[in-house]
């Protein structure tokens, strides 16, 4: 079998244009194949020797996002009874098992063909293929192979994995093209090990230049780490440069987000902090406890949707309650912004700043309707950090901590 | 009583809201209903509001007048590259148009009513690119600084070709522009992202500006920093004018006469004394079926249709599907999907409205 | 560079097959730019400028920006977008070939493509990711290099990408300055270097720096409201053409006549001014001769002069952490000026008691013991001699054009070099018992120059650094008003629109409506009345209840206000001066449809929908 590049491209609106341009291509292929044979069995062994045309489909799962891809895959998988071309057969290819693509609509039975996964030594195999220096790629793959394995065995996955990692192994050595003996080896295991662990769960490392690195090296006094990737999380403050304005208002969304809308009365009176509100009605015993159940449920529904007013009105309570924090401690200032009226101005068009970096998930329609809902997308650590910049008292206000 | 007043100023909204909310969770809700006002006659009601006399008509025609002194400091700052965004209570169309037509009458001025209910922007922006072209055309003394490409006629050009054709600007003096005047920019024809981003580009023109205006005090939900500050490059002037909302609010139903229950329920009953003996029956089955099962999607065809033969008021299902056409055409019937997937027959009105409309009937 | 060891043939090179198949020869080179700041906005034109550069050093360049990965759009979108920059031309059916055969033509193939995406955070991922799997099995055919604008963390192409795109990627990392050190350069070279002459008074500055603090956080948005500043301060002051003359240009009394103004008119107008009025017109008249002209001279050396003693004090300050911005606003501060001159006995002698005060970090007013340039000068006292030499450096370069402050910097440097060379040598000999003590005394002797630095630096923050509010003539020049400049750059449409609402008396004016007491007239703006009457509900009114209520204000006797030399009793004089008595219902009605309306168009409330056909829902509450 021959694999012969022909390039066609063009461009078809409807099925039946896709079917009769294919037909009408596939017919011109066989016509020339046969052409071909017809010349002489005799002639050089780049002929074409069968009777049969290959179509491949790689990637099928692709086609179940697309809009209607139940249409499209039914129509893919009876190409063959609509073509009707002896000479043809179909070969899809996908990542996911046929199950996923049965539906309510019937299609030719297809005869499966599994590839399973590769072993160990087939990847070894795989994977020592091209390497330059085989003994030396030997002894890394004898350290990292079998840990790796046990998270993927794609080939594709492992070999972005490995190559910066083979990288970082070799750094002891100074002549690559060296066979490594026993002592050389345990030397290069002994350095590379700690990095093993940590590598596993990135799926995304990062390094920086080394000059840059070495520079924030000795501005922050950190500890020298032995990874060169970044460790944004650890930091206690966040790295990037926000206002205050917005700083509340993320707050104020995660607060949203976490708390039902039902504790807000009594989280946020007017001395914005301390429930000191007496509760005008005693509620019975069984309410109270039918409103913790119901306010737990929230809680483990993850984090909850808030219309625009009650994000304002929270984050109005809480600049409120910091500004009259902050005045007992300088002396007077009338050249502040007066009280959150600074703050309340131009607090949308924070709204839309933290939109855009997806800090906050807006519902569909058109903000000005007014039934939009908002989500926070921020995680407890991040929030954590932003009011720990602003000295703000943020497991105060939260539900259950 | 400025918000400076106080921190009890301060706390007001955010303890009105949670107040709001947790009175209207708690305390027994109103249940009046607007069928209980007696609304005039629709035609009364409408006449009426035509012949509203406006009140503090001096006042407002003072206040009016105490803007125009603003007309020099506005032309002035558009022709700094700002775009001027007018807010405030009152409607502020004629305001804003006759600012345009005194002081920026050396300059091309198209004007977009942002509170129509749609608005074609490519059409807008290729009157635009033909007004700019022209102006192009006129100011280039030599001709051979026309650029020999083939201009395609705009009409045919793509939204981000017209916007490229637009944003290049080979212009000698800076002085010259467009200006657009977007009513209500906050409208509900305008109000989708994509057309704020295309105003956005349109605005990032370097001889476009724009002069708006917006109602909606959520406006600036609309834009984000980039539009406001690099694209729109907004200058808000607040200038309330307490004109009533004439143009702007035609397009919104009349919250009394058009509460839909009382308007449909007066067609129906027209339509309906206009229809057969036997159509008027056929509905009367309907009716009578929805209101003993409420909660059900409504009554299958093939139900409607057994108890109409029992009832010789059809002969056939094409008598009856000719009925049903009828009554759709006039919308008294709509079709819905029930979950066995049988068609069922629904009408749109309320209960009570349906009621009425038997005891009509039956007159 | 990865070169490749063949060209393809052109069917290969601008075909999809053969594929690669190998992954990490499929992976793409990726720059990731971190932003540092949450805004995407101020970064436009650094990603602009960078596609410049590379487009300058032979690169094929494509700037994207978010909006072309949206879901609407897809792929296509975005491949639209390159090839249009690429190729000049909108295609509708855009295919990653076409974008191959174009390079393919350009001929020789050693430049890549570069591919700027300006925010990721904002793209849609699924759209970002399939483009990047794509890239990568294109990649080659077309050499391609991504940099993508983050404004958060590293964690967001995690969090936005899926897995199998990640892979492709090979990234690296680079990370720009802060907006505060964006916007200390700004500053400087702006507001503090005088490249204008245009100058903004304390409180405009303090507004400013809050602005940009609390609120907006770009430095976009603070240009701007630099910008309204000149175009509010030139439109309304006549004189303030006379910049130009802080610029250099000699030719004032021409500039005048080319706008209509005399001189005299000009003379007149500027000895009105506030400044002129409170130093005295005698003084001027003795300080600044007759003309303009040496009074506006003045300033300017004054304002150098001022400008000299910041930077001096931004170099100090720098090693503290200390923004140029503080800085800058203190010292713009005429109260501050007054109570520090010598004559005053100003605090700053006291300190050194009070030293606890000055390191109070997140503040933003201006007492006299405590702020910035107090802890700048505090700094002074605890840097090593290393530091104290660099930056007497500095302030040598600084103070070349005022001779007196530039002899006493000469004259400290030299000390200082020579406690050096001092100590230097001392650091041959052995350690003794003597080299301890005289180490001891070089410690001693470097603190000296130390307290003798800040001295130097007090002496010229309270002689050398007046604020140009403090200058006759100020007014031509800076601009004031806050107000002015708050109200246009920052809309307040939701307190506003509702203020305008419940306090419409106090714009129209009027006389029928104004009342000792808040109840409402029916003379009053239908709208006006329907809004405060729904201040008193909750969260849903209904309607019934609030048509009721508007007409019972309605219908409340009109003539209450208009009681008095016109009452009589007579019925026919009453028929003709009261007003037509009572509204008809259909009036009222129809007022009332109207002025729902308006509060609908104003977005203040939420109509009646199927579920709840009998109340409307009020959205904005409160101011």
């Amino acid at each position: 079998m021959r694999l012969m590049v022909i390039r066609v491209q063009r461009r078809c609106v409807k099925p039946s244009d896709f079917v009769n341009f294919l037909r009408g291509d596939l017919t011109s292929v066989i016509e020339k194949l046969k052409s071909l044979k017809k010349v002489g069995p005799n002639k050089s062994a780049g002929k074409p020797n069968g009777n049969m045309l290959y179509l491949i489909f790689d990637n099928l799962e692709l086609i179940r996002e697309w809009d209607k891809s139940s249409t499209a895959l039914s129509f893919m998988f009876n190409l063959y009874d609509v073509l009707k071309m002896h000479e043809l057969g179909l070969i899809f290819i996908s990542n996911t098992s046929p199950d996923t693509y049965y539906s309510n609509m019937g299609y030719t039975e297809h005869v499966p063909v599994y590839f399973p996964e590769y072993t160990e030594d087939d990847l070894r195999q795989i994977l020592m293929r091209n390497q330059p220096n085989r003994k030396l790629y030997s002894s890394f793959l004898d350290v990292v192979l079998r840990p790796f394995c046990r998270t993927t065995r794609r080939v594709d996955e492992l070999s972005t994995a490995f190559s910066p990692l083979f990288r970082k192994y070799c750094e002891p050595l100074s002549d690559l093209a060296s066979v490594p003996n026993e002592e050389m080896k345990r030397r290069l295991f002994s350095h590379f090990r700690p990095h093993i662990a940590p590598s596993l769960n990135e799926i995304f490392w990062v390094p920086s230049k080394s000059s840059t690195e070495a520079e924030t090296n000795k501005d922050t006094t950190r500890k020298g780490s032995t990874r060169k990737s970044e460790v944004g999380d650890h930091f206690a403050q966040i790295d990037f440069h926000m206002s205050t304005s917005a700083k509340y208002l993320l707050i104020s969304a995660f607060l949203a987000s976490r708390n039902p809308a039902t504790l807000d009365a009594s989280l946020f009176d007017s001395t914005g902090g301390s429930d000191s509100r007496k509760r005008k009605r005693k509620a019975s015993e069984k309410s109270i406890e039918q409103k913790e159940v119901a306010e737990q449920e929230l809680l483990m529904k993850g984090p909850g949707t808030f219309p625009l007013e009650r994000l304002l009105a929270i984050f109005q309570c809480i600049t409120s309650a910091a500004d009259s924090f902050d005045e007992d401690e300088h002396e007077n200032d009338d050249l502040r912004a007066g009280g959150d009226g600074g703050l309340m101005s131009d607090v949308l068009l924070q709204l839309s700043s933290l939109c855009n970096a997806n800090f906050i998930i807006k519902g569909g329609s058109c903000p000005l309707e007014g039934s939009t809902r908002y989500r926070s997308t921020v995680s407890e650590d991040l929030a954590l950090k932003v009011a720990r910049s602003l000295k703000f008292p943020l497991p105060n206000y939260l539900y259950r901590r | 009583m400025e918000i400076n007043d106080g921190e009890e100023e301060e706390f007001e909204f955010s303890r009105n809201y949670f107040l709001a909310k947790e009175i209207a969770g708690s305390s027994k809700k109103s249940t009046r209903k607007i069928s209980d006002i007696n609304v005039v006659d629709e035609q009364e009601l409408r006449a009426a509001a035509a012949n509203i006399e406006p009140k503090h008509e001096k006042e407002i025609n003072y206040l009016v007048n105490s803007y125009k002194r603003l007309y020099p400091k506005w032309a002035f700052e558009l022709r700094c590259g700002f775009g001027l965004l007018m807010y405030g209570f009152g409607s502020k169309k004629v305001l804003i148009e006759d600012f345009a037509s005194t002081a920026l009458t050396e300059y091309s001025v198209v004007v977009i009513n942002g509170y129509l209910q749609s608005i074609n922007l490519k059409q807008v922006i290729i009157a635009l690119a033909e007004i700019w072209w022209d102006d192009l055309k006129t100011k280039r003394r030599t001709s051979s600084g026309v650029s020999s490409k083939v201009q395609q006629p705009f009409n045919s050009r793509s939204m981000d070709d017209l916007l490229a054709f637009l944003h290049e600007s080979d212009v000698e003096e800076n002085d010259s522009f467009v200006c657009v005047v977007v009513h209500n920019i906050d409208g509900p024809g305008l109000r989708d992202s994509e057309s704020q981003q295309y105003l956005a580009q349109l605005a990032s023109c370097s001889h476009i500006r724009i002069v708006a205006s917006v109602d909606n005090v959520n406006a600036p939900l609309l834009w984000d920093k980039k539009m406001v500050h690099t694209q729109f490059n907004w200058c808000w002037y607040h200038i309330p004018t307490f004109a009533p909302y004439n143009v702007e609010g035609t397009f919104f139903p009349l919250i009394l006469a058009h509460s839909s229950t009382a308007q449909s329920a007066k067609t129906a009953a027209i339509v309906l004394q206009s229809l057969t003996p036997n159509a008027q029956s056929v509905f009367k089955i309907l009716a009578e079926y929805q209101l003993s099962h409420p909660d059900e999607e409504g009554m299958p065809v093939d139900d409607l249709y057994t108890i109409a033969r029992e009832r010789f008021l059809v002969s056939s299902q094409v008598t009856l599907n000719s009925h049903l056409t009828e009554f759709k055409d006039h919308e008294l019937v709509k079709t819905r999907r029930h979950s066995d997937g049988q068609d069922c027959l629904h009408i749109p009105l309320a209960a009570d409205a349906l009621e009425k409309l038997l005891s009509e009937i039956n007159q | 560079m990865i070169t490749s060891f063949a060209i393809p043939t052109f069917p290969e090179a601008t075909g999809s097959f053969p594929m690669v198949t190998d992954a990490t020869s499929k992976q793409l080179f990726t720059g990731l730019v971190l932003t540092k700041n949450m805004e995407f906005v101020d970064d436009l034109l650094t990603f602009e400028e960078l596609g410049s550069y590379l487009k300058s050093q032979g690169c094929h360049v494509a700037n994207l920006s978010s909006l072309e990965f949206s879901v609407k759009n897809g792929i296509g979108g975005c491949l639209r977008s390159i090839l249009r920059q690429f190729l000049m031309i909108t295609l509708d059916a855009a295919d990653v070939s076409i974008l191959a055969t174009w390079y393919r033509e350009q001929g020789s193939c050693n430049n890549p493509v570069v591919i700027i995406i300006e925010d990721l955070e904002r793209c849609c991922g699924s759209v970002l990711s399939d483009f990047i799997i794509m890239l990568s099995e294109w990649v080659l055919k077309i050499p391609v290099v991504l940099i993508m604008g983050i404004a958060t963390t590293l964690d967001a192409p995690k969090s936005i990408l899926q897995s199998n795109a990640l892979h492709h990627l090979c990234p690296c990392k680079f990370i720009l300055g802060t907006p505060l050190e964006r916007m200390d350069a700004i500053v400087e070279a702006v507001l503090v270097k005088q490249c204008s002459g245009f100058g903004i008074s304390h409180k405009v500055a303090v507004f400013m720096r809050n602005y940009f603090v609390s609120q907006d956080g770009t430095i976009t948005s603070f240009i701007r409201a630099l910008k309204i500043a000149c175009a509010q301060h030139f439109f309304v002051e006549p004189l303030s053409f006379m910049i130009w003359f802080l610029l250099g240009d000699d030719n004032l009394m021409l500039q005048g006549e080319k706008y209509g103004l005399s001189p005299e008119m000009m003379l007149k107008h500027a000895l009105s001014l506030p400044s002129c009025q409170s130093i005295g017109s005698d003084k001027i008249a003795k300080q600044h001769g007759e003309t303009i002209v040496n009074g506006l001279a003045e300033l300017k050396k004054l304002q150098c002069q001022w400008s000299i003693v910041i930077l001096c004090l931004y170099e100090a300050g720098k090693c503290d952490k200390v923004t140029l911005l503080d800085l800058f606003c203190e010292a713009l501060d005429p109260d501050s000026f007054k109570s520090r001159a010598p004559d005053n006995g100003g605090g700053l002698e006291n300190d050194s008691g009070g030293s606890r005060d000055c390191y109070k970090h997140q503040q933003y007013h201006t007492t006299r013991n405590s702020g910035f340039i107090c802890q700048a000068v505090q700094k002074l006292r605890d840097l090593p001699a290393v530091q104290i030499c660099k930056l007497l450096k500095g302030w040598e370069k600084y103070t070349v054009n005022v001779p007196q402050i530039h002899e006493k910097v000469k004259k400290l440097l030299s000390e200082v070099k020579s406690e050096d060379g001092k100590g230097s040598g001392q650091d041959l000999s052995t350690i003794s018992k003597r080299h301890a003590s005289r180490k001891h005394l070089k410690i001693e002797d470097s603190k000296a120059v130390n307290e003798k630095a800040a001295k130097l630096l007090e002496s010229m923050v309270r002689n050398y650094m007046q604020p140009l509010e403090c200058a006759a003539f100020h007014e031509i020049v800076c601009f004031k008003n806050v107000n002015a400049l708050q109200t246009a750059l920052i809309g307040d449409p939701r307190r506003r629109i509702q203020v305008d609402l419940l306090e419409v008396q106090n714009i129209i004016q009027c006389s029928c409506c104004s009342s000792s007491s808040n109840a409402l007239l029916p003379s009053m703006h239908d709208s006006s009345i329907l809004y405060t009457l729904a201040q008193e509900h909750g969260d849903l009114i209904n309607l019934h209840d609030w048509y009721q209520s508007f007409k019972s204000v309605a219908l409340r006797l009109s003539n209450k206000g208009k009681r008095g030399p016109n009452y009589s009793p007579s019925p026919k004089k009453r028929k003709a001066t009261t007003k037509p008595a009572k509204p008809s219902e259909a009036s009222i009605q129809a007022r009332f449809c109207r002025a729902v309306t308006e509060l609908q168009i104003t977005g203040l409330l939420r109509m009646p929908s199927k579920r709840r056909p009998d109340y409307v829902q009020r959205v904005a509450f409160g101011l």
